[in-house]
């Protein structure tokens, strides 16, 4: 099988890792080579957080013009990280801006993401928006955004692992308390994005 | 159970530090001793939380590196297998036992991972601790990825026991925290049932290592080393796969990157190979071999030219030919870990491959992004305790002139605007150390603050000096009940334990303060204005003092109320 090369980004304490880690995991289960990359430690501080995966290679980083995929569970995320992909990339993002500090405090400013955006969908053709937030919300709990992007991804195909597989892996992950919200919010995800391809 | 522990001769998704402890438990590791540091932390925090299951593993959380080290000396010259981790300059911190080590040697097999942090993803230098293991000459193990940091573990116990010698295991970043598949084996349960004590067997003449032992002593080191280098050209994970006439050396996480990017180019059947993983003793027969066999050879490896120079020698001395080509032609840098794409540019340099593009975007928004430092925590105690002490001294007129020497820990990110308080770092208790200095070459007030686990760390000492020599500044100690930046490990003036060491006692850092018959002050940072008032007469006062601003770390004490 050709490598698959991917990224999750998005801000320290969005739970990018569970994302991999179900993935990972489902990938286990169906006999496919995985690799991926966590951040630990300062970074997790509200910090810029990526984390590669790579399926059916070796290297545990996505690097310049690499990616297969992009989820970004931050929309400015999404646009920090166009190097890493290349034309056919496809893209997830979740639309909801979290403003870090030094923009709440005032010394910085977060730039309209509109015309950013308009000159980054002339290049790639393939970028999906998701209401990342409110569904999470109707999931029951915005900590479920992670598995509302997993979801999504899911629904466009861009692991070689359909929906069963990973549900199956993360409620093998999540203790039981959690299954409902988080089942809910992976469907979510995956519905959304199937009613807009 | 733990999850480390659960499943047997399966394949598991674990991270490269959680492969190194199913390692040392499919091992019979005993005895464990660790100060946290990322991006080594997780290997000591799921040993700690395995002694729920394992009664026969003990595994502590000692003051600093250098203890560490000491402790899992000892259980191993006592004839258990013991293991110890820390991040690349933890082992700056605890050089001084492990070059000892390496001459008085050990009994049980004995471990010691060096986490590198190439990129400097959360250190304060990118050295290269391969060189290390030369400088004690002990053997060295570099993992490529969780399958190997495991299955190197497992070599490493019997190894260290068959030369009596701690044996050097060394990951970077990119492979504690990548997370993989790892084909395990079983855990011997029954082993773990019991802790099964060990004996000293006294033998002065070799534990001690005054200079007449220790000359002895370097020259068996040194007859080892010999045999070693034997064992490492004929290692199984040192891999020697010969193809064409171009060749690529490479350890580490690189080795990844190399296989990738010859499958990228279409040329995994036309470059030979040669991966290393057991890499001191340099095993020079073995590249003997590979050199001999290519016309060129691209050394790939992040930070110092290691293997590079090892290679260049070995040309050197058998008259070899073979072009050697790496950082000497700046075909790769010395800093910062690589990407697969940088390896892959390097590699098309390297060997002239003609007509091969990348693709990288032409866009670039990185202008007009905000960036996202890394900040305090939302409610954190540290803002306020800078907050009220920048107020006093600015009520002084003197904030501005005022040095402040910090430390290592989540505080450190009082560097960030608007605080602008960390003045003066160089490692770990350095913020103790240097006032003296300061003190003695400036009339600018001091005020430096430290972390509670920094300051029993490598803070105590320092301390001392300050009285017995006399020195004047402030020193605020920022007593958060956790070690916080690591993922919140023990610390001794801790209140709220762990259930592991829930018997434990309290050393409070106003005591310390109060042996030493420094003036100091205990403050609640969130009351300020009391705070304020406290610390005050301390500032104003031109002498040595202590401020214990004591308020837990806000994601600790939100975990330990949910009990977990």
């Amino acid at each position: 099988m050709k490598k698959i090369k991917g990224l999750v980004v998005g801000v320290g304490g969005q739970g990018i890792i569970l994302f991999t880690r179900v993935l990972g995991e489902a990938c286990i289960k169906a006999d496919i080579p995985v690799i991926v990359s966590e951040v630990h430690g300062m970074a997790q501080r509200g910090g810029v957080v990526e984390s590669s995966i790579c399926l059916f290679g070796k290297s545990p980083y996505t690097s310049e013009g690499e990616a297969n995929f992009i989820v970004a569970f931050e929309p400015a995320e999404a646009l920090r990280f166009v190097k890493r992909a290349k034309k056919e990339t496809k893209f997830v993002i979740s639309k909801d801006p979290i403003l870090p500090l030094a923009v709440k405090e005032g010394v910085a400013t977060y730039p309209d993401l509109n015309p950013l955006f308009e000159e980054m969908t002339s290049y790639f053709k393939h970028v999906f928006f998701i209401p990342g937030e409110d569904l999470a919300k109707e999931a029951g709990s915005t900590k479920a955004l992670n598995m509302v992007m997993l979801g999504a991804a899911t629904s466009l195909g861009v692991f070689p692992l359909g929906r069963d597989a990973l549900v199956e892996a993360m409620l093998e992950l999540l203790p039981e308390k959690l299954h409902e919200v988080n089942l809910k919010a992976f469907d979510l995800g995956f519905n959304y994005v199937k009613s807009i391809l | 159970m733990h999850p480390i522990l659960k499943g047997e001769n399966c394949k598991k998704f674990l991270l490269g530090n959680e492969a190194i402890v199913r390692g040392a438990v499919e091992s019979c590791v005993q005895v464990g001793a660790a100060y946290p540091g990322t991006p080594s932390s997780e290997i000591g925090n799921n040993l700690f939380q395995m002694q729920k299951d394992l009664a026969g593993l003990y595994f502590e959380f000692a003051v600093n590196e250098k203890v560490a080290m000491e402790i899992v000396g000892a259980a191993s010259a006592c004839g258990l297998r013991a293991i110890t981790c820390m991040k690349h300059v933890g082992l700056n911190v605890a050089s001084d036992a492990f070059m000892s080590l390496a001459y008085v040697g050990v009994e049980g097999g004995l471990v010691v991972v060096t986490a590198d942090d190439p990129s400097c993803h959360s250190s304060q230098n990118e050295q290269d601790n391969r060189y290390y293991a030369r400088l004690a000459q002990v053997p060295m193990f570099e993992a490529f990825d969780p399958h190997t940091a495991y299955a190197l573990t497992k070599e490493a116990f019997p190894l260290s026991e068959k030369f009596k010698l701690p044996v050097l295991l060394r990951t970077t970043t990119r492979v504690s925290h990548a997370r993989g598949v790892v084909e395990v084996g079983s855990v011997p349960f029954e082993f773990y049932q019991t802790f099964k004590k060990g004996t000293f067997k006294k033998d002065p003449f070799r534990f001690v290592p005054v200079p007449a032992v220790a000359r002895k002593e370097h020259k068996l080191l040194l007859e080892k080393l010999e045999e070693l280098q034997n064992l490492a050209n004929s290692f199984k994970f040192n891999q020697f796969i010969p193809r064409g006439k171009l060749g690529i050396c490479v350890s580490g996480v690189a080795v990844n990157y190399v296989i990738d990017a010859l499958e990228d180019l279409g040329l995994q059947d036309e470059v030979s190979l040669l991966i290393l993983t057991f890499t001191y003793p340099f095993p020079e027969k073995l590249a003997l071999e590979f050199l001999s066999q290519v016309e060129t050879c691209f050394v790939v490896e992040e930070l110092e030219p290691y293997l590079e120079e090892n290679l260049r020698v070995l040309a050197y001395n058998y008259g070899l030919k073979t072009k050697i080509l790496g950082k000497k032609e700046k075909l790769l840098p010395r800093y910062f870990e690589f990407t697969p794409t940088q390896v892959k540019e390097a590699l098309v340099n390297a060997f002239n491959l003609k007509g091969i593009n990348f693709e990288i975007p032409p866009l670039d928004f990185s202008a007009v992004l905000p960036p996202r430092p890394p900040v305090l925590c939302p409610g954190c105690p540290h803002r306020e305790t800078y907050k009220l002490i920048k107020e006093v001294l600015q009520e002084m007129g003197i904030e501005e002139q005022t040095i402040y020497p910090t430390d290592i820990g989540c505080y450190t990110l009082g560097i960030q605007p608007p605080l602008n308080m960390a003045d003066y770092l160089l490692c770990m208790g350095s913020s103790v150390g240097a006032p003296c200095g300061f003190d003695i070459a400036t009339d600018q007030r001091v005020v430096a603050f430290i972390g509670d686990s920094t300051f029993f760390h490598a803070g105590l000492s320092p301390l001392v000096n300050a009285k017995f020599n006399k020195h004047k500044f402030t020193l605020v100690v920022l007593d958060n009940d956790t070690t916080a930046m690591t993922g919140h490990q023990p610390v001794p003036s801790q209140t709220v334990k762990s259930p592991i060491i829930q018997d434990h006692p309290t050393i409070p850092i106003h005591q310390i303060a109060e042996a030493l018959d420094i003036p100091y002050v205990v403050i609640n940072p969130y009351k300020k204005e009391e705070a304020k008032e406290l610390v005050q007469p301390l500032l104003e006062k031109q002498e040595l003092s202590v401020i214990i601003a004591k308020a837990p770390c806000i994601l600790y004490k939100t975990k330990s109320q949910k009990g977990s």
